[in-house]
């Protein structure tokens, strides 16, 4: 046996040591991510097995419907297909009217961006942080900063990628924070994580400020992450107390945070160019800092 | 010597498997009793084979602990490099506790793991937790009794030693 007790002892002082060098590299900055990302990557396999049963048993559970409730779902979905289709003809004159009106007005432009849809594998809501992991990577072209959304809003963003998955922080972390608009008046201000789900505070609005129970908030693209124009929530209750500068303003995410399932990353849309209608950006699109 | 080295292929499956089953998609209520099952089949391995398994196999599993949950790097590697020292110095009397005893032992250091977590993450930024983050400590120590028998029968079976 040589599991002696000096050597021991040295061996958990320069594990400690090691640690602790790497906690202080980690939290000044991102001079220690390559190492993440390489173990990231290295353990991606594991992440896939994990998915696995999942994934089968929703395999199987599409294998074993009856035809009948198939086709009475693809007769809803076609239904639903139909109203959205509808309506995007309507978005259709929309965005030509705004896109004539930001050239009346100067303003550059607006295209969409390259989006993709992604996959959350894993939702870790026991720990104090609120993240997911979903299957793109920086195979995909993902990038740390980059704007994630589910079906109904704004989820969150990337703090964190290895080649085939990345870790997405949710609005609702306590860390987070988002510049929204109200969209009803065009109020600007700041919404942070709650550290709970679906729940977010509206901060720095004056008690006075014209904000009513029931109000949307969208992202108002200022911090230059978010694009404009996303939901980010509702507001849920306000009390206002006397003597306090600020109101306290709970509002509920747009975004279904329980719910895991399919989210969309966005790639920062570019100013419009002549002759590079609906091409890719993201060959351009570099990580922010 | 390659009789020393036996099997330690299998030790390393064993931990990814550990890795798999602390991913597994689960419930929101059952992801809070989740145990720690990294933890557990470290502290079983250094406690089974402490000359060849103790602070180096804790710091690296950490590590990989880490970047799985999103922490900070080298937070569980410390926590986890500790506890491995614990149980590599006292391995001899762990082996003879009894199983109540050793799932004691297996709770408080489930539970040093997870003070330890929240006395880092708090002196970086202030975080708020519910009662409901120590579960996982009550549960691994839960575990430790089919964990155990477990994890002995699989080191018979492949004469890993």
């Amino acid at each position: 046996m040589f599991s002696t007790g000096p050597a021991q002892g040295i061996r958990l002082l320069i594990a400690a040591v090691l640690a602790t060098a790497l906690m202080i590299a980690d939290h000044k900055g991102q001079h220690v991510s390559f190492v993440r990302q390489a173990i990231g990557t290295a353990l991606s396999p594991v992440v896939y097995l994990a998915q696995a049963p999942n994934a089968f048993f929703n395999w199987f559970s599409d294998v074993i419907t009856e035809r009948e409730t198939l086709m009475r779902e693809n007769k809803s979905l076609k239904d639903e297909l139909f109203l959205q289709q509808t309506q995007v003809q309507k978005l259709v004159a929309l965005e030509a009217e705004n896109a004539r009106l930001r050239n009346l007005l100067g303003a550059a432009r607006k295209t969409r961006g390259k989006r993709l849809v992604a996959e959350i594998i894993n939702v870790d809501f026991a720990s104090a942080a609120q993240q997911v992991m979903i299957n793109r990577g920086t195979e995909d072209g993902a990038f740390i900063g980059q704007a994630v959304l589910d079906a109904y809003g704004v989820l969150g963003q990337v703090v964190d990628v290895s080649q085939y998955t990345s870790r997405v922080l949710l609005l609702t972390d306590a860390r987070h924070a988002i510049p929204v608009r109200i969209e009803r008046t065009g109020f600007n201000a700041i919404v942070e994580g709650a550290g709970a789900l679906n729940r977010l505070k509206l901060r720095y609005v004056p008690d006075n400020a014209d904000v009513r129970e029931g109000d949307l908030l969208v992202s108002s693209g200022l911090g230059q992450r978010f694009p404009d124009g996303y939901p980010v929530g509702q507001i849920d209750t306000i009390r206002r107390n006397t003597g306090e500068s600020y109101a306290d303003i709970t509002v509920l995410t747009a975004a279904r945070m329980e719910h895991s399932g399919e989210v969309m990353l966005l790639w920062p849309a570019e100013p419009w160019q002549p002759g590079e209608y609906g091409k890719d950006s993201a060959e351009q699109t570099e990580a922010k800092p | 010597m390659s009789q020393a080295r036996h099997g330690t292929v299998w030790v390393v499956i064993s931990f990814l498997l550990a890795f798999i089953v602390s991913m597994l998609p689960l419930p929101a209520t059952l992801n809070l009793l989740r145990p720690v099952f990294v933890l557990l089949v470290l502290i079983y391995w250094v406690i089974a084979l402490p000359h060849r398994y103790g602070i180096v196999t804790a710091f690296l599993v950490g590590l990989a602990l880490d970047v799985m949950t999103g922490k900070m790097l080298g937070m569980n590697a410390l926590l986890m490099s500790l506890i491995a020292y614990f149980s590599a110095r006292y391995y001899s009397r762990i082996r003879m506790f009894t199983r109540p005893m050793q799932a004691f032992y297996v709770l408080l250091m489930t539970g040093l793991a997870l003070l330890g977590q929240i006395w880092i993450e708090n002196a970086v930024h202030p975080v708020a937790i519910r009662s409901s983050y120590w579960l996982p400590a009550l549960s691994s120590g839960a575990a430790w009794f089919f964990v155990f028998p477990l994890l002995r029968a699989y080191r018979r079976r492949l004469h890993i030693s």
